[in-house]
């Protein structure tokens, strides 16, 4: 090979590649739709091999010889001048004029090679494939192949209604052939769903709707029935097809039965209808506390969005808003439904609807309450199904019982920055540890040794209970405080409204006095404030005592409490706290004063008066009463033990039997309402052993496994056992009573 | 010798001698009357040898055999190879003899010095044939499988059907699955590693009849690798008769009287409401007077349920016929204790009680389940059957008083498992209760079989007790089978029978009762029935190695010696007159 073969080669190689480039398209775009249509992988494997093949038949890039490629040239480069073909040629082999046309031709197509395009279609290929593509994305999408695969084959061979001959006179005549078999089911008209028509016998719809079965055979029958939970409805003829329609209630089994002219009858297998109920509306409101509270001045508005679904259309949607007035025995209620402020679109399976109460459009004011919850119908007929939220509040708070809601409101705003409690103390504290990269240290250092400077003041507040000095402690660090404890004989006196310093449980025995008034007893010695003089000394010593003990350790705690914090160490401060925090709320729940509960105390009976009152009233009474529950299954019981004996005995199925066979039928089914999946097969072949036929030992065999597992374990019942009077027992124990005496 | 000599057709001694002697007889007198007293001596002593050793011909004189090196090996199912080549190598003439059930086995055996017996043995309806040889039993391992069966033949409606086995060498990951008539599975369990193991399984048994239930064991890969079968005969449950006296209303009595009465059980509470009055309750069954208790009165009862204050307050005369009943008419009588009765004594508390700690009794068979219980528990004795044990002590029981039974129970207010949604518990708690307690139905005949399983075409012992003085007992195809009588016990006879077709089959006593048993062919429990047939021959072979010392067979003189001895006679008697 020479250079000059080289690039009539490569050539050949580029359109080869092309071309199976092509085939590959085809292949593939061929194999994609049918996965998408059969959702199969392996159908779509076997379709690319087998698409492969036949366009490779057909486009045959192996076909491509050098000779073809020179002459394509030839045909597409004229200035190539009809002599490619001496590129294939050695160049000794040529004359010396060839050998100079060669040199040429081969410098023209190094030149132009580039510019040449093999011959190929491969824009029509990928154009074919893509829409191949997309054709199957789309049956996929809609789910058209579902009624492609429907028309395609009729009736599907597994849907397909068998007849069996329901005695054994049929058995000799031929059955007639069933030609089509449909169903028909009309959802209600309210559930916008179109009517559908199937060949799948087994029925799942919505109750209330309307199923229509339209039967057609090859011959001319007799008559046809529809056997339903122990009923038969005959089916009407018209038209040349036997049809039956029904409104749809409740689950349950259904098959047919038909005679034909010659007077033979044939049953079908046991279908099932599963009714499915239409579901209540579901309401949720994403992102809206429950509780929501608003001060006077704030803008009082409540916005939502409502999410409600419902599985066939939402009829109309509302809120039902309640606001109560007033507290106690002055309270009012008014009620008011509020509509959205999105539009409602009637028959919407998903609706997202906004609302923004005002309320002060819905004059309320501070101290009135909102109770709302949201209803929704949905467009079942004749009664809609309704439901609805969970009741969500909205409250303005009232301003002018503030001062009794301390507890809830107090928050940080209305206290002091200067005296905090111990919760507060350890919540600022977290707060501190958990800004300690973002603030300069210098701030950091300066918190802590505010919150010492806190966490003192409060152990003062306590100390003053307990009798401490506290004047000395504070002096030294903090003029200003120094002044204000100064100022005042309790240094604490303005703040007595916090929550956990406050004596307000009681939790020492304070003077009987509202503790506003603590000033005008400062001189005192501030122990008698704890001291219990009621005349009831005992208990005093008790109470105190142990109260002091407590508080006193409180106060210890605080001690190191501060210590840390002024040692800007408030990682090892907060245990301290946290103690310090518990042993007060301790103090303060062993103040609480419990009620004693108080009981009945009888008088004592008079024993000689016992069983003396007059009974001449009272009478004897005689009640005679039949209790019984019968089995419940009485006939699946005997119907497994007929089987056995049929099995074993291999004997015929009398009259009697089959008499048996469809009691115990009938209560199967009303079993198989319940779980209709599991028992369904052995209803089925229980109602054919009713047929007059004979059965196979597996068949029978079948039917008593079904039985065996559907019948119910009975429920525990004494019995009598047996026993034979022997001579040799009655001497045993006749011996053994001696023993024993 | 001569000591020795036996005739192995001794029944012909008589008519052959007489014959014998009628031919001297004649031969002598044709003789004396022919030739006169010529030689006469001679042709006698000549006539009378020839005629001996026909007599000896027809009569086969036999002679003790030696039986040194005379070995055999009896090859039985499950035989070692490894042991028949060992037992081959250390004795040359070992002959082997292969052993099929109720085929005879080979004459020839029972000269045998030795007989070494291999494999599971010889079935034991066969085991007369080795009566008289010597012997030894070299029996195989025990093969893997269930060696160890037990499970209640005879059930009533709503009883489980409990299988307890034990098995051999179990292969770890096999499936053993009850399955029911059908060949619904109905419990399993999955097999692990080791020596034996305990099997249980059990079912509900829903519906009466008889029915074959199959123990069927599965590989990992689900293939069944063995399938036996076990039959089941199931009853209805009888209704009861049960009396209740009560001397006030209590929650007790009316939650255990409303689930007896649903239970179709006849129920009668007479309960006193005050002093002399009464509530009479009449359930599932027709006004009775009720106003003392006396023998006439719980005559048709199967239990009395009486509380522990009204039995205080029953005259002597109303416990004597208690008491009559009970031990002479086989009545229950179940006493719903209160404090005072754990120490109080009389007549009809049968039962004695310890001291236990009181408040809630707990362990017993439902887990979980806790019932108020007053502090004691029922003494532990010889005569006292547990119903109900909680942990080690008894807490319902029962004494058997003559044919009755006086029982009680030291938990109370049992009511509350209904309240609690416990229903199924309270119901199998009080079942059992006064199942164990009732009057036992007295059957006319009794059945018994030491036999599981029975199988074709081998013998099916039986025992049966009646009070028929004279039991007659036919198959179910017919025929009559002999029984014997025990010596001892006059009601007591056993039989023997041998079943021809698989299946359900039946013996009939007159037409008092009827007893079935199933008959399963040879293919189901070849495990169980190798391990039987290995312990009949162990047993068997066991007493003593008989050696063949003293005992050794017989074998025939052969008869052409005395047919030459015969031949050289007749020879003389024919030269005799030409010399």
């Amino acid at each position: 090979m020479n250079r000059k073969t080289v690039i009539l080669q490569q050539f050949q190689r580029k359109w080869q590649l092309l071309l199976w480039l092509e085939v590959v398209l085809y292949a593939l775009g061929a194999a994609v739709f049918a996965v998408l249509l059969f959702g199969n992988f392996l159908v779509g494997i076997a379709v690319f091999v087998f698409a492969g093949n036949i366009f490779s038949a057909f486009i045959k890039p192996w076909a491509i010889k050098l000779q073809k490629i020179n002459s394509f040239i030839d045909r597409e480069l004229p200035e190539i001048e009809n002599s490619s073909e001496l590129l294939l040629i050695r160049t000794e082999n040529l004359s010396p004029v060839a050998q100079l046309q060669q040199e040429k031709v081969f410098a023209r197509l190094e030149e132009k090679i580039k510019t040449l395009k093999p011959e190929n279609n491969l824009l029509r290929a990928s154009v074919i494939a893509g829409s191949l593509v997309l054709m199957g994305l789309l049956f996929f999408r809609f789910g058209w192949m579902d009624d492609i695969g429907k028309k395609s084959s009729e009736i599907d061979k597994t849907e397909t209604i068998v007849l069996r001959p329901a005695d054994s006179a049929a058995t000799l005549s031929k059955p007639p052939v069933l030609e089509s078999q449909k169903v028909i089911i009309r959802f209600p008209a309210y559930t916008g769903v179109p009517p559908y028509t199937t060949s799948k016998m087994d029925i799942e719809a919505v109750e209330g709707s309307r199923v229509t079965w339209e039967i057609t055979f090859d011959t001319k029958i007799d008559s046809s029935l529809m056997e339903s939970m122990g009923n038969s409805y005959p089916m009407n003829f018209s038209t040349g097809n036997y049809k039956r329609s029904s409104i749809l209630n409740s689950s349950g089994f259904y098959n047919f039965r038909f005679k034909d002219s010659a007077g033979a009858s044939y049953g079908t297998d046991l279908y099932s209808i599963t009714v499915t109920r239409d579901k209540s509306p579901e309401i949720e409101i994403p992102e809206l506390p429950q509780f929501t509270s608003f001060d006077f001045d704030d803008e009082k508005l409540v916005s939502f969005t409502a999410v409600i679904t419902d599985d066939f259309g939402i009829d109309t949607a509302y809120i039902i808003a309640t606001v109560s007035k007033g507290t106690g025995e002055s309270v009012k209620f008014r009620e008011e439904k509020l509509s959205f402020d999105s539009e409602i679109k009637r028959g919407n399976k998903k609706l997202e609807l906004k609302k923004r109460i005002n309320l002060d459009q819905m004059k309320m004011e501070p101290g009135d309450e909102l109770y709302f919850y949201i209803e929704a119908l949905d467009l079942k007929q004749p009664q809609a199904n309704r439901s609805r939220s969970e009741t969500y509040f909205a409250v303005i708070s009232d301003t002018v019982s503030y001062g009794a809601g301390v507890e809830g409101t107090l928050g940080v705003d209305l206290m002091p920055d200067y005296f905090r409690s111990q919760r507060q103390l350890i919540i600022d504290t977290e707060k501190l540890i958990g800004n300690r990269k973002k603030i300069p240290q210098k701030e950091f250092n300066t918190t802590s040794n505010d919150l010492g400077f806190d966490q003192k003041a409060l152990r003062l507040r306590y100390g003053q209970f307990m009798g401490d000095e506290s004047e000395g402690g504070m002096a030294t660090s903090e003029a200003t405080v120094m002044t204000r404890v100064e100022e005042g004989a309790d240094p604490l006196a303005a703040f007595t409204h916090d929550h956990d310093g406050n004596n307000e449980h009681n939790l020492v025995e304070t003077d009987h006095e509202d503790h506003e008034d603590h000033e005008d007893d400062e001189n005192e010695n501030s122990i008698d404030k704890f001291l219990h003089d009621h005349g009831d000394p005992e208990s005093a010593t008790l109470f105190t005592d142990n109260l002091r003990s407590k508080l006193r350790q409180a106060l210890d705690i605080m001690w190191d409490a501060e210590l840390h914090l002024r040692l800007y160490e408030p990682e090892k401060s907060l245990p301290f706290q946290y103690k310090a925090l518990t042993l007060i709320q301790e103090i303060k729940n062993s103040a609480r004063i419990y009620v004693h509960r108080i009981g009945y105390d009888p008088p004592p009976i008079k024993e000689e008066v016992r069983l003396t009152g007059k009974i001449d009233d009272v009478s004897g009474y005689r009640k005679t009463a039949d209790l019984r529950i019968p089995d419940s299954e009485p006939y699946l019981r005997q119907a497994i033990q007929r089987l056995e004996k049929l099995i074993t005995e291999s004997t015929g199925i009398t009259a009697e039997d089959r008499k048996l066979f469809e009691f115990a039928g009938n209560e199967l089914a009303s079993k198989a309402i319940e779980t209709p999946g599991k028992y369904l097969q052995t209803l089925q072949q229980l109602k054919w052993l009713t047929e007059d036929r004979s059965f196979s030992r597996e068949e029978l065999l079948e039917v008593q496994r079904g039985l065996i597992d559907a019948v119910s374990k009975p429920a525990a019942s004494p019995g009598k056992g047996r026993i034979f009077p022997g001579a040799i027992n009655k001497l045993v124990l006749k011996e053994l009573e001696k023993d024993g005496q | 010798m001569v000591n020795n000599t036996v005739f192995l057709n001794e029944s012909w001694v008589w008519p052959v001698l007489v014959g014998a002697i009628m031919l001297v007889v004649t031969f002598l007198w044709k003789d004396l009357a022919q030739t006169g007293k010529h030689r006469i001596y001679l042709k006698s002593a000549l006539a009378l040898l020839a005629i001996t050793s026909l007599v000896l011909i027809a009569l086969r004189p036999g002679l003790p055999s030696s039986r040194a090196g005379n070995n055999y090996a009896l090859l039985t199912p499950g035989y070692e190879s490894q042991q028949l080549d060992s037992l081959k190598r250390e004795m040359r003439k070992l002959r082997v003899v292969n052993y099929e059930p109720g085929v005879s086995l080979p004459g020839e055996i029972s000269s045998a010095e030795n007989t070494f017996l291999l494999g599971q043995g010889i079935k034991e309806f066969d085991l007369w044939q080795l009566n008289s040889v010597p012997v030894t039993y070299l029996k195989s391992e025990i093969p893997p499988g269930i060696i160890k069966l037990k499970y209640q033949f005879e059930n009533r409606v709503g009883d489980n059907l409990i299988l307890k086995g034990l098995y051999n060498e179990p292969e770890e990951g096999n499936l053993l699955v009850l399955e029911g008539p059908g060949g619904a599975g109905l419990d399993s369990l999955v097999l692990t590693d080791g020596k034996e193991m305990q099997v249980q399984l059990q079912t509900p048994l829903k519906a009466s009849g008889k029915y074959v239930y199959s123990l069927v064991e599965k590989d990992a890969k689900g293939r069944i690798v063995n399938n036996d079968l076990l039959p089941v005969k199931v009853s209805e449950k009888e209704h009861l008769r049960i009396l209740i006296v009560n001397s006030f209303p209590t929650f007790e009595t009316r939650y255990l009287k409303n689930f007896l009465a649903e239970a179709g059980h006849e129920v009668i509470i007479k309960s006193q409401v005050t002093r002399g009055r009464y509530k009479f309750e009449y359930l599932n069954t027709e006004r009775i007077a009720i106003s003392n208790i006396s023998g006439v009165l719980l005559e048709p009862f199967d239990l009395l349920i009486a509380d522990a204050s009204s039995l205080r307050g029953f005259s002597g005369g109303e416990i004597s016929a208690i008491e009559d009943q009970v031990r002479e008419n086989g009545l229950g009588l179940f006493i719903q204790p209160d404090e005072k009765f754990f120490n109080s004594r009389g007549k009809l508390n049968a039962l004695k009680f310890e001291r236990n700690a009181g408040g809630e009794i707990t362990g017993l068979q439902w887990p979980a389940l806790k019932l108020y219980g007053f502090p004691y528990r029922i003494k532990k004795d010889f005569e006292v059957t547990a119903i109900h044990t909680a942990g080690n002590s008894m807490v319902a029981a029962y004494k058997v008083q003559g044919e009755g039974r006086i029982g009680t129970a030291v938990y109370f207010d049992t009511w509350q498992l209904v309240l609690e949604g416990k229903n199924e518990i309270y119901k199998e708690l009080w079942s059992r209760l006064i199942e164990k307690m009732s009057k036992k139905e007295v059957s006319k005949a009794l059945w018994n079989s030491a036999q599981t399983i029975v199988k074709i075409d081998e013998p099916f012992q039986f025992e049966l007790s009646t009070e028929n003085v004279d039991p007659r007992i036919k198959t179910g195809t017919g025929f009559h089978i002999p029984l014997m009588q025990n010596a001892r016990l006059p009601y007591k006879w056993k039989g023997i029978t041998w079943p021809k077709e698989t299946g359900w089959n039946s013996l009939v006593l007159d037409t008092i009762s009827k007893f079935d048993f199933y008959v399963q062919d040879n293919s189901s429990w070849r495990v169980m029935a190798a391990i039987e047939t290995m312990r009949a021959n162990e047993r068997y072979f066991k007493p003593a190695k008989r050696t063949g010392k003293d005992l050794g067979t017989l074998v025939a003189i052969n008869p052409l010696w005395f047919f030459s001895i015969f031949l050289l006679c007749m020879g003389g008697l024919w030269l005799e007159p030409k010399i």
